[in-house]
């Protein structure tokens, strides 16, 4: 037993418990965001290189385990939220007339909300680059789904057209502004997570306070540049298709 | 000056509440918010009315007895009690709205009247040194740094007040109680039974039925002697260390 | 009562009530000690038979109720506010006195009990102030393994100052808030104790009066101040820790709730109320800013070892006090007691700022103020230095007052503060009420005429941790374990609850058209002005025929709203202000027949021609103990005589 007083009782599942739940596995899931957004910014470097770590992400080894390890974080992040929220919401079962905050940022406030346009946005984002059902491009505006790769020492391998996929789907402005918009959330989120996740892992103190504190707005500055950058290339047009079917 | 007040009224526990308007004149700048009230009161016992209950006692900012949401922010616009808020801090002919801590762990007593006792069953779950009276050691044998006992003695300021609680949207008690948490953890007098004590009393405060953390700080603006969050993170810190710690 | 000769003293007078104060034989340094080791002690295993009701829970009584609790025995702590947290002990600032020598200066027991009794103008029992400053000691050792966070020097050993006028430095400290954190010490101990089942807490709880039965006191009456329920609750010997009555005066330093019900119950029921005219009016409180104000405020006394104190030397003079030039100042405690200077002892320092108001070189709007000046100290130190020591006094004190004391002096003006006076108890601490104890600044035991500063709390911890637990024992040993706990629907108990609940429906029914707060004020002004810092005979005499009538109006005339059985705070009040009523009385009575100038208690008939107190050491080297002997008769003035066999008796100069 870990209590050594018999005064002393402890519970199954603490909060502190929970929220720290939360906090490492938010911190997961900020790491995969940002291998996330690297990888996605070869977009930059031309379509084989970008096609290229397309395919080798898609025939690694451990792509099942790690899609559900990655669904598993998920999971567990929004289970324990979930949680909390409910203790949360019976904690004070009368609200005030007047309530103003004093000093919590709007991003801390509105985690849950901007956590849940999240989960909107990743089914979405699923279903249209990973399963390919909504807003995926089509031969009819000039996509071709399966291309030869033009370097060494992979030339002629045919691969999936990630490349193009991505340009022809930014080129429709709805899909570029669903992306934009779901960025801004995540910038939100990330804006207090990023941060947070620091004190409640209990790594703040009095020294390092004011350099973890910035953490969270500098990453989700970071994150918000980074994948909007891709949509934005496409409309002012410097990234193109780099072939028509 | 001239205020309007929208005071909340509830007769007891078991009867639901509403704001009432009522209106004072003629109080001057140097008038404590809490006399205000008392002005107020005489008023309406003249009137023949029942007076507003609200807590309050020493009057000087320590024994965190008074409380009151005043327009939305605990203890009203300065960093102080509310005993030590004075009326200057308003405009004339303002509208401010008086009501309890908002807490399921704070039931309301009467009007503005809380019970706040579950603060005292946090600190019977762990808050203390196991000493008996006359076990102990000469107070000099034991040297503590001084920057460790400033940092504990900034944690032991606590007045127990409940204005975290009301400051935090999530109604959590965590300022509180990370406060004695990290009071104890930077004297040697508390290590001994450092593991159990957070353990325990993260455990009362959630049984209290308190809220959770999400770092909002809104708690640490609110506090009357300016308690940091820091603290919060000593006790994230004690609590993983006792989850993962040795368990013999 | 049986009549009864104080033993071994000259006995001027026959007292009705029998007042042995039980003083131990033997040398002072080992008085404690040996009646220690002769104590009769319950068995471990019989400890729990024995109840002990405790009434208040500020460091007194949270640390007697924890460390009887500790040995074993059944505690049940009552307090009136809504956690034991909140008591008014919290609000001491300045610090608490130990002989521990630490700092190496020359301070010994004997000092600091040799300071207490002159401090005190002899008018406190030898025996029981040299215990005080031998238990001192372990006060401190027992607050810091509590973890209790004292000021500690770089090398991380203890702090400490001078305080109060003290020539070496013995007060421990917690920045300004030690009373606070002293009692959160207390109040963990006692938590500890309710969460192992020992000791049941009663919060939101009045005690409306003690019940005693048979010559013993075995319980108390009590409201609930939620619902309203008028109850019985039953012991073994019950704990009077329920502070002191500086509110008599309306404004004071003490908190709202702070009041003398309990005391003037007990007092009522038999106890002997000694030398209630020893009150003490702190020398350094904002002045009085206006009518609607309902407390002063306190400034800790830390802030005479820097400031200085002075007026103008012209009378009229209403220039800003950075325009006054040094040579039109006057620095009067400088002046006349160059060797204390702006440390002088708290009796004097008040009533020097008084005199200096008196003729009318008072600073402020209204007349009633000094400056405290901290230019020169600021010179001397630099202002971060003075910001360090007394940052938060100023912060607090701009807070109240819109003054910035880093550019202007700050004003002062004395304000009561803390009462020496209290129900009369022997070494023991019981009351003349068998099996009834006092402790703290309930009790008169300690601090005679007038109290140091930093010895309060001192007194307090000194009582509920180390004193009362050892001599509570004795009582329970000599009852004996066959002893039955009378039974709570005892016939007494019963009466008890009926007298309360008649008087709390005479105050509901009262229905007349003034408040509380009226007759409060007006009291308080009577009192302040008759017997506050200096009293005549003359005032006295107009007070006593005032306060009945007061009083009488009072019942016909109060207004309380609200019914009994809810939380109501004006019923709350009016059952107090009815107290404080009956006992301003006795405070003036008190007063006008203590023919003296000592203390606190200043008797203008009894000064030198330089305004120096005249004690009486032929007549009145004792300690009044008033009798209570019903409501409209005149209650009878008993004498305790004091020996002084260690201290010289001595005139008390600070010059």
């Amino acid at each position: 037993m870990v209590s050594q007083n018999q005064l002393f009782r402890t519970g199954p599942l603490a909060s502190v418990l929970a929220k720290i739940g939360v906090a490492i596995t938010g911190g997961g899931l900020i790491l995969f965001v940002l291998a996330h957004m690297f990888g996605n910014l070869q977009v930059f470097l031309g379509p084989d290189t970008f096609n290229l770590y397309a395919y080798k992400m898609q025939h690694m080894v451990l792509l099942w385990p790690a899609r559900i390890g990655l669904l598993a974080i998920f999971v567990a992040h929004m289970g324990l939220v979930f949680l909390l929220t409910r203790q949360n919401s019976v904690a004070r079962p009368v609200g005030y007339a007047s309530y103003e905050p004093i000093q919590s940022t709007v991003a801390s406030r509105y985690m849950l909300q901007t956590g849940v346009v999240i989960l909107l946005f990743v089914v979405y984002h699923l279903l249209h680059f990973t399963l390919h059902r909504v807003h995926y491009p089509d031969s009819t505006v000039g996509f071709a789904a399966q291309i030869e790769y033009q370097t060494p020492p992979y030339v002629g391998q045919q691969m999936h057209n990630a490349y193009d996929m991505v340009v022809y789907s930014f080129q429709q402005p709805v899909v570029a502004l669903v992306y934009v918009l779901a960025q801004l959330f995540l910038a939100a989120h990330l804006w207090h997570g990023g941060q947070s996740l620091f004190q409640t892992i209990g790594m703040k103190n009095e020294n390092r306070r004011a350099l973890l504190t910035r953490v969270g707005p500098l990453l989700a500055m970071v994150v918000l540049i980074g994948n909007c950058s891709i949509p934005i290339a496409v409309l002012l047009n410097i990234l193109q298709a780099s072939s028509t079917a | 000056m001239h205020f309007t007040l929208k005071i909340w009224r509830q007769e007891n526990a078991d009867v639901a509440g509403g704001i009432q308007t009522y209106e004072v004149d003629d109080i001057s700048g140097d008038t404590s918010f809490l006399e205000m009230l008392d002005i107020l009161n005489d008023q309406l016992e003249s009137d023949g009315g029942l007076p507003v209950a609200f807590d309050h006692d020493c009057r000087e900012g320590i024994c965190g007895t008074c409380s009151l949401m005043i327009n939305g922010t605990p203890h009203g616009p300065e960093t102080t009690t509310t005993c030590q808020l004075h009326m200057r801090s308003f405009q004339d002919g303002d509208t401010i709205f008086i009501e309890p801590w908002r807490a399921a762990a704070f039931p309301v007593v009467r009007d503005l009247v809380v019970d706040r006792s579950a603060f005292d069953r946090i600190i019977r779950a762990g808050g203390f040194v196991s000493i008996d009276t006359g076990s102990a050691q000469d107070a000099n044998n034991t040297p503590i740094p001084k920057d460790d006992a400033d940092y504990a003695f900034d944690a032991a300021t606590c007045i127990g007040c409940g204005a975290c609680v009301a400051a935090c949207k999530n109604a959590s008690a965590m300022l509180f109680v990370s406060a004695k948490v990290s009071h104890l953890a930077h004297v040697p007098q508390g290590d001994a039974e450092r593991r159990g004590r957070v353990l325990s009393m993260v455990d009362t405060m959630d049984a209290e039925g308190f809220g959770s953390c999400t770092n909002y700080t809104d708690c640490e603006a609110a506090c009357p002697k300016a308690i940091s969050t820091d603290h919060i993170a000593v006790l994230n810190r004690e609590f993983i260390r006792a989850k993962i710690g040795r368990t013999t | 009562m049986e009549l009864a000769d104080v033993p071994a003293q000259p006995v001027k007078k026959r007292n009705r009530m029998k007042l042995d104060a039980k003083i131990p034989e033997g040398p002072i340094q080992e008085k404690w000690s040996r009646y220690r080791n002769k104590l009769k002690l319950v068995n471990p295993s019989n400890k729990r038979k024995f109840r002990v009701i405790v009434v208040g829970s500020g460091l007194a009584g949270a640390s007697a109720a924890a460390t009887m609790s500790e040995l074993g025995y059944a505690v049940d702590c009552f307090c009136f506010q809504d956690s034991p947290r909140r008591a008014h002990s919290i609000a001491a600032q300045g610090g608490i006195n130990a002989a521990k020598n630490y700092p190496g200066d020359g301070d010994s027991i004997y000092r600091l009990f040799y300071d207490t009794v002159k401090g005190g103008d002899f008018r406190s029992r030898e025996a029981n102030v040299h215990r005080l400053a031998e238990v001192s000691g372990l006060i401190i050792d027992q607050c810091v393994a509590q973890g209790v966070p004292f000021a500690r020097e770089y090398g991380g050993l203890l702090d400490n100052r001078s305080f109060g006028g003290a020539q070496v430095s013995r007060t421990f400290y917690a920045r300004g808030q030690t009373g606070q954190q002293l009692l959160i010490g207390a109040y963990s101990a006692l938590s500890r104790q309710v969460a192992s089942g020992n000791v049941r807490m009663f919060t939101r709880m009045e005690m409306l009066d003690v019940v005693v039965v048979d010559g013993r006191a075995s319980g108390i009456v009590t409201r609930n101040l939620v619902t309203g329920e008028v109850e019985s609750h039953a012991a073994d010997a019950v704990v009077l820790a329920t502070g002191g009555y500086a509110n008599v005066f309306f404004l004071s330093t003490n908190a709202m709730g702070c009041n003398v019900t309990a005391a003037y119950r007990a007092y009522k029921k038999g106890a002997g109320f000694a030398n209630p005219c020893f009150t003490q009016i702190h020398p350094t409180c904002i002045p009085v800013a206006g009518d609607h104000q309902s407390k002063l405020t306190l400034m800790s006394e830390s802030l005479r070892n820097d400031g200085r104190v002075w007026v103008p030397q012209q009378v009229g003079d209403t220039r800003p006090p950075n325009e006054i030039p040094d040579a039109e100042r006057d620095y009067f405690l400088e002046r006349k007691y160059p060797s204390f200077g702006n440390l002088t002892p708290r009796d004097v320092a008040s009533r020097s700022a008084k005199e200096v108001c008196d003729e009318g070189r008072g600073v402020g709007k209204t007349g009633l103020g000094v400056y405290l000046d901290f230019r020169d100290a600021t010179a001397r130190m630099g202002r971060d230095t003075v910001a360090a020591k007394y940052g938060n006094l100023f912060d607090m004190y701009q807070r109240i007052t819109d003054e910035n004391p880093y550019q202007v002096p700050m004003r002062i003006f004395p304000a009561p503060h803390y009462t020496m006076g209290g129900l009369w108890v022997d070494y023991n601490l019981m009351s003349t009420v068998e099996g009834l104890f006092v402790i703290g600044e309930a009790n008169f035991s300690d601090h005679g005429a007038n109290r140091l500063g930093a010895s309060a709390l001192m007194q307090g911890l000194a009582d509920g941790y180390f004193i009362l637990p050892a001599t509570i024992g004795n009582y329970f040993a000599q009852l004996g374990i066959s002893h039955q706990t009378v039974s709570p629907d005892h016939a007494e108990f019963k009466q008890a609850e009926q007298g309360c609940t008649t008087r709390l429906n005479r105050l509901l029914n009262a229905s007349g058209n003034r408040t509380v707060d009226s007759f409060h004020k007006e009291l308080g002004r009577i009192m302040w002005e008759n017997c506050g810092m200096s009293r005549n005979a003359e005032g006295l005499e107009k007070a006593l025929q005032q306060i009945p009538e007061l009083r009488e109006e009072f019942w016909k005339n109060v207004k309380v709203m609200g019914a009994g059985e809810e939380l109501n705070l004006s019923l709350e009040k009016a059952g107090r202000v009815a107290d404080f009523l009956e006992f301003g009385e006795l405070m003036c009575r008190d007063a006008l027949t203590r023919n003296e100038s000592c203390g606190g208690h200043f008797r203008e008939e009894y000064q030198t021609p330089e305004g120096e107190a005249v004690r009486d050491d032929e007549q009145y080297c004792h300690s009044a103990v008033w009798e209570y002997t019903g409501d409209d008769a005149v209650p009878i003035r008993n004498e305790e005589q004091l020996e002084f066999e260690y201290v010289e008796l001595a005139l008390r100069s600070y010059k």
